[in-house]
C-alpha cells in the first residue's frame, strides 16, 4: 500500500472529530511509509448534481469544479477513508452533494484492487452505523473492498482510549485487507447484492439511453 | 387549506417528481386548496457548517434562503415533500436543506400540519429509506404523516398508477385535514411497511429534539400543563 486518501464530509474539516479519527489512522499509515491526506469536502468548490445524466451517455460530467480533482485522487490512492458526521440520523448534506456527483463511478465501479473504511462522528443519538452501511455500500458499488467502519462520539473533539484503539485496529485492518486483496473476489461478493442486481437491470434496461454505462458493463462481460 | 409541496429534484420544473407533484395538486385544486412549489434547487441554500448554534439559540446564524422556506412550512395546512433517489438516498441539496434545518426541531412547529412524502427513482437501491427519512423529519417536529407514493420511473416518465397514486394521496391530505385528525403516536398503527421505518425512529428517539424535549414529552407537557405547545 503506497497511498491512503481521507475524504472527509464533517463541515468541521480539520478542527472535528471525524479528522481526529483519520489523524489517528494516519499516524498509523505513516509507521509504514505509507503517504496520506486528508481532503476536507468543505473547503472544495462542489456545484450541486443538475441530473443531466451526461454522465452516462457521454461518460463525463460536464461539469467543471474540484469533483474531478478528488475522484482522480480516489482512483490515485490505494485505500480510500470516507468520514462523515452523523446528521439527522444520517451523512451530512456536504458529503451527500459530492456522492450525488459520483454517480458515474457508482455505475463504472473504478475502484477495484483498493481498500475502504468509513469513520463516523456523532453526538449519541439515533443509529451511527447507517453511515458505514451506506458509505461502504457506495464504495463497495465502487469497485472497492469494504473493510469496516468506526464511529466515536464526539465530545470536546477527543478521542476515548478506546476510540483511539479502535481506529489503529482499523488502519491495521485496512493493511491487511490490502495486502491479501488476490483473495477478495468483487465480482461474486458485489453482484450477489440487491443493488447490484438493480443496477444490472438498469443499464439493461437503459441501453439505448446511457450507452457509456452500457459499454462499460459490457466490455467488462458483466452483461450479455 | 394550503400545501406547500418541497421539490429536491434539479429538473424541476419537468422531471418525475414535479410530474408527482403536478398530479397531486390538480386534485388540491379541484377541492379549491391553495398550492405552492417550491424547488429547493432555485432556491440559495448555503451548506451546514455544523456549528450547532441553532441547538443553543433556536436559530441559524447562516443569512439565505432557508428560514424562508421554513416559514412556508409554518404557514402551510399540508407539506409535501419530494425528492428523486440520489444513490439510495434524497438528494444532496434536500439533504442540506435538512441539515440547515435542525434549528427548527427544537420545538413541535409543525404540530397540527399534514405531510406526505413522494420519491422517484429508477429502481435501484431501496426508495423508502428517502421516503421515510422525509416523513421523520416532520413527524419529529410534531406533523401527521399521511403517507407516500413512489414511483419507478423510465426516462423521468411516471406511469399511469402511480400517477393515480399521487392523487389518492392528495384526497387523503385533503381528508384527514377536513377531520383535523390529531396525530396520535400512541396509538398509531405500526403495521404498514411505511410506519415501521417511523416507528424504528420513534423508538431511537427524535434526534433533532433535544432528549429531554422529545415529542413524547411534548404531548405529556400538553396534556398534563394543559397548555399548547
Ligand atoms: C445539522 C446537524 C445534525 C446533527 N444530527 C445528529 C444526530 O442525528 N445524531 C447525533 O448523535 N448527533 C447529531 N449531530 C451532532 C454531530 O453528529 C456531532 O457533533 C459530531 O460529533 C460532529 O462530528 P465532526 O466534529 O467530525 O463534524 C448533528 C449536528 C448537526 C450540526
Ligand atoms: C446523481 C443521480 C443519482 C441517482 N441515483 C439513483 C439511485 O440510486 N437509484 C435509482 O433507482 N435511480 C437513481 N437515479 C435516477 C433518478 O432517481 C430518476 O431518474 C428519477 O426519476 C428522477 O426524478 P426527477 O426527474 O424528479 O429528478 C439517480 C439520478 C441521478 C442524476
Amino acid at each position: 500500500m503506497k497511498k491512503v486518501l481521507a475524504i472527509n464530509g464533517s463541515p468541521h474539516g480539520l478542527w472535528g472529530t471525524c479528522s481526529n479519527i483519520i489523524n489517528v489512522m494516519f499516524e498509523e499509515f505513516e509507521k509504514h511509509n505509507i503517504e496520506t491526506e486528508m481532503v476536507n469536502v468543505v473547503e472544495l468548490k462542489i456545484k450541486t448534481c443538475k441530473g443531466c445524466a451526461v454522465c452516462l451517455t457521454k461518460g463525463v460530467c460536464p461539469m467543471k469544479d474540484d469533483v474531478k480533482g478528488l475522484q482522480d485522487k480516489m482512483i490515485e490512492a490505494d485505500g480510500i477513508i470516507t468520514a462523515s458526521p452523523l446528521f439527522l440520523n444520517h451523512i451530512s448534506g456536504l458529503l451527500k452533494i459530492f456522492l450525488d456527483r459520483c454517480l458515474p463511478i457508482g455505475h463504472r465501479p473504478v475502484l477495484h484492487g483498493k481498500v475502504a473504511v468509513s469513520v463516523a462522528s456523532y453526538g449519541g443519538v439515533g443509529n451511527v452505523e447507517v453511515i458505514g452501511d451506506y458509505l461502504l455500500e457506495f464504495m463497495q458499488g465502487s469497485g472497492a473492498r469494504p473493510v469496516g467502519e468506526i464511529h466515536a462520539i464526539g465530545v470536546d473533539g477527543k478521542l476515548s482510549e478506546q476510540e483511539q484503539k479502535n481506529a489503529v485496529k482499523l488502519a491495521v485492518d485496512m493493511l491487511e485487507d490490502y495486502k491479501n486483496l488476490d483473495s477478495y473476489d468483487w465480482h461474486s461478493d458485489y453482484m450477489s447484492r440487491d443493488n447490484a442486481r438493480g443496477m444490472k437491470e438498469f443499464i439493461n434496461n437503459t441501453k439505448d439511453f446511457a450507452t457509456a454505462d452500457y459499454e462499460f458493463w459490457k466490455e467488462k462481460g458483466w452483461i450479455d | 387549506m394550503k400545501v406547500l409541496a418541497i421539490n429536491g429534484s434539479p429538473h424541476y420544473p419537468h422531471g418525475s417528481c414535479s410530474s408527482m407533484i403536478n398530479n397531486m395538486f390538480r386534485e388540491f385544486k379541484n377541492q379549491g386548496v391553495e398550492t405552492e412549489h417550491l424547488a429547493l434547487y432555485e432556491k440559495k441554500i448555503k451548506i451546514c457548517d455544523g456549528c450547532g448554534k441553532c441547538n443553543k439559540e433556536g436559530t441559524c446564524h447562516i443569512d439565505d434562503d432557508v428560514k424562508e422556506i421554513q416559514g412556508k412550512m409554518i404557514d402551510a395546512d399540508g407539506i409535501v415533500l419530494a425528492s428523486p433517489l440520489y444513490c439510495g438516498h434524497i438528494t444532496g441539496v434536500f439533504k442540506n436543506f435538512l441539515d440547515r434545518s435542525l434549528s427548527m426541531g427544537q420545538n413541535p412547529c409543525l404540530k397540527g400540519k399534514y405531510a406526505a412524502s413522494l420519491c422517484a427513482y429508477g429502481g435501484v437501491a431501496n426508495p423508502d429509506i428517502a421516503t421515510d427519512f422525509l416523513l421523520n423529519f416532520v413527524l419529529g417536529m410534531g406533523a401527521y404523516p399521511v403517507g407516500k407514493v413512489i414511483a419507478t420511473t423510465e426516462a423521468l416518465i411516471v406511469n399511469d398508477d402511480d400517477k393515480a397514486k399521487t392523487r389518492r394521496l392528495a384526497l387523503e391530505m385533503i381528508e384527514v385535514f377536513d377531520e383535523r385528525k390529531a396525530f396520535d403516536i400512541e396509538k398509531y398503527s405500526f403495521d404498514s411497511e411505511f410506519s415501521k421505518g417511523l416507528q424504528s425512529f420513534i423508538e431511537n428517539g427524535c434526534y433533532f429534539l433535544s432528549k429531554d424535549f422529545g415529542y413524547r414529552e411534548v404531548i405529556r407537557r400538553e396534556e398534563a400543563e394543559g397548555v399548547s405547545l
